[in-house]
This record gives structure tokens, sequence and C-alpha cells, in this order.
């Protein structure tokens, strides 16, 4: 028995299964992020003044990525419309973009995560405060050396200023008093951020792989059914619309503000 | 498809705009954070409208989505509502 409405909309309503399925899910995704962005909001507004950090992203990488997505986007309906207008062949090349601007936004996140947990603030035994990058093949069990800098304060370690030459800085394991880097158990802002950005990468892993699914292995639909498949591509482009949207929030409020 | 692209194009300059108010002092913290999220919304909304093809939608999709956006505004109010004073959640 087939199912009714899988490819003809109802009558009530003019749309089919698949696609008041994927509202409703994304109705659920919003309560998802919102959530999330709702307890970012709660722990920022109670913040003391000085203690939530800033600029400790790199905003130009977060604009390549959220440019990157929007081409992503904008690739992924035009995939869809020639589709629709019966040319598979210009949907396979358009959908390949769209794959391929997904595996670099991947790319570059990997490249911030790898950043943010090799960069470390070390507090001296006498007060003083080093800021930087571990460099690996340097550091030996008896000094540590970074490429970074000295910070006057802990307020330039919540809020470091801009333009600051890096230089390298050896530091004798003895005079560490504390080490820590920017990873996820380094305060809320950094517990928020991965966890925020890390459910996003998980959608975007999601979505490419279905969207990679229906262009590659999948394919065969399109011979055999080709409005189903059509229709198959329309939701997928919706979820990846929808990852798109949620970046376009989260850039600026954690790039940016 | 020449309207996709002017999108697209109409995103990127929101997304160059966007980095630009956040580094421009305009004088209030709050006002910098209303207008980049501000800027961030029209993007959301060209994103719906355009991308996810909400303009030429039926009916029953859009009442889901002011269902949620009203599912939505009350979670941030009630996550907003741990800050009121205590005296005017709990009266004595």
């Amino acid at each position: 028995m087939e199912i009714p409405h899988t490819v003809e909309p109802r009558e009530d309503t003019g749309l089919y299964n698949a696609k008041v399925g994927v509202w409703l899910f994304l109705a659920s995704e919003v309560m998802l992020f919102g959530a999330l962005f709702s307890s970012y909001i709660l722990l920022r507004v109670g913040a003391d003044p000085g203690t939530w950090p800033r600029h400790w992203l790199d905003y130009k990488l977060g604009a390549v990525n959220t440019i990157v997505l929007i081409i992503s986007s904008v690739t992924n309906v035009i995939a869809w419309a020639n589709l629709k207008m019966g040319s598979f062949r210009k949907y396979r090349n358009y959908q390949a973009l769209t794959i391929l601007c997904a595996l670099v936004f991947l790319g570059i996140k990997s490249g911030e995560y790898y950043g943010k947990f090799h960069h470390y603030t070390i507090r001296l035994t006498d007060g003083r405060i080093a800021d930087g990058h571990l460099q690996k093949n340097e550091t030996t069990k008896d000094k540590v050396v970074i490429e970074g800098w000295w910070r006057e304060g802990e307020a330039a370690v919540m809020d470091p200023p801009a333009n600051v030459e890096e230089k390298k800085i050896e530091i004798e394991r003895g005079k560490i008093a504390d080490m820590r880097n920017y990873g996820p158990s380094r305060n809320n802002f950094a517990g928020l951020y991965f966890t925020m950005t890390g459910l996003h990468v998980l959608h975007v892993i999601g979505g490419i792989l279905v969207i990679f699914a229906i262009w590659g292995p999948l394919n065969g639909m399109w011979k055999s059914d080709p409005r189903r498949y059509t229709n198959r591509v329309e939701v997928a482009g919706l979820f990846w619309s929808f990852v798109d949207l949620v970046w376009l929030f989260i850039f600026p409020t954690f790039y940016l503000l | 498809m020449r309207r996709h692209l002017l999108i697209a194009v109409a995103l990127a300059a929101g997304t160059v705009t966007t980095i630009w108010t956040s580094q421009t002092d305009f004088g209030s913290f709050s006002l910098n954070v209303a207008m980049t999220l501000g800027i961030a919304g029209a993007q959301a909304v060209m994103v719906a409208a355009f991308f996810m093809h909400l303009l030429s939608e039926k009916k029953m999709i859009c009442c889901l989505l002011v269902f949620t956006a009203f599912f939505f505004v009350m979670m941030m109010g009630l996550t907003l509502l741990a800050r009121l004073p205590a005296n005017v959640v709990h009266y004595k």
C-alpha cells in the first residue's frame, strides 16, 4: 500500500508530507538553539562588568565562514531550481558546490578549534600573565614556549588589545602558577561557544551527509520518480538554509559583540 | 537565479555592515547590540523568505511558524524573568 501525499500535495493544506514534517522539525530546532541563545543572554547580562570575554575570536575567519555558508545556501537553492526545470546535470554541479562549501566551512572551524585548544593563558608565580599559542616543537619538560604577548592584568586577558605584535616567550615550568587553554572548561563564554558552534557543526555534518546521499548514492530515484526526488532535494535544502540562518546569529553573538 | 544572486549579495553586504556596526562607537553598547542583531535578523528574514520560499509558502506553514515565534519569545521572556528583582516576582 502506497503512502498518500508523498508527492501529490493534500487538497486541504496544499502540502506534501515531507514538507510538513521538515517544517515541524525546524520548529523544534528553533527551540533547541533558542534555549542555548537564551542561556547565553542570561549568563552575559548576569556577568560582573569586565568578566565577560570580548574579542577572543577572529571575526575575519567568522566572516569568511558566513560568506561560505551564504554561497552554499545559494548554490543549494539554484540546484533545486534546476531540478524543478528538469536539468539533472546542472543540479549535480550546483549541489557539488554546496558540498564543497560545507567542507570549507568545516575545515575553517577545525582550524579555529585547534587554535583555541593550543592557546594558553599562563599566570606566573610573580604575578605576570603571558598569553599565546603553544609552540610544541620548542616546549620541553623544563620550559614552556609560546608565541604571544605579556598581558597587563586580567582586564587585558578578558578583552585583549588589538594589533599588538606577537613575540616568543619562554617560561620555566617552575615559575608557572596556573596554565589553562581557551577550551570549553575555561569559562562560561568558552563553554557556550564550543557548545553552540559544536552543535551547529553537528548540524552541518548531518545536513551535508543527507545532501551528499541524495546527490550521490540515492540519485537513481531521479529516473524512477523525478518529482519525489525533487521533493527530497527541496526538504534537504530547507534544513540547509536553516543551518545557514542559525550561523547568521551565532556569528555576531560570539565573534562581534 | 538572478534574484537568488541578488539576495546573496545583500546577505554578504549585511555581513560586512554587521562587522562595521559592531566596531563603531554609537555611544551606547546596547545600541551596538541592537543594531548588530537587527541586521542579523534582517538577514535571517531574507534567508527564510527567499531561500526557504516562505514568501510563497502555504498558510499552514506560516501558522506553524507563528506558534514557533510565540513560544520562542515566551522562552526568552522566561529566561529574562530571572533578572527581575525578587520583590517583583515574589511580592511580600
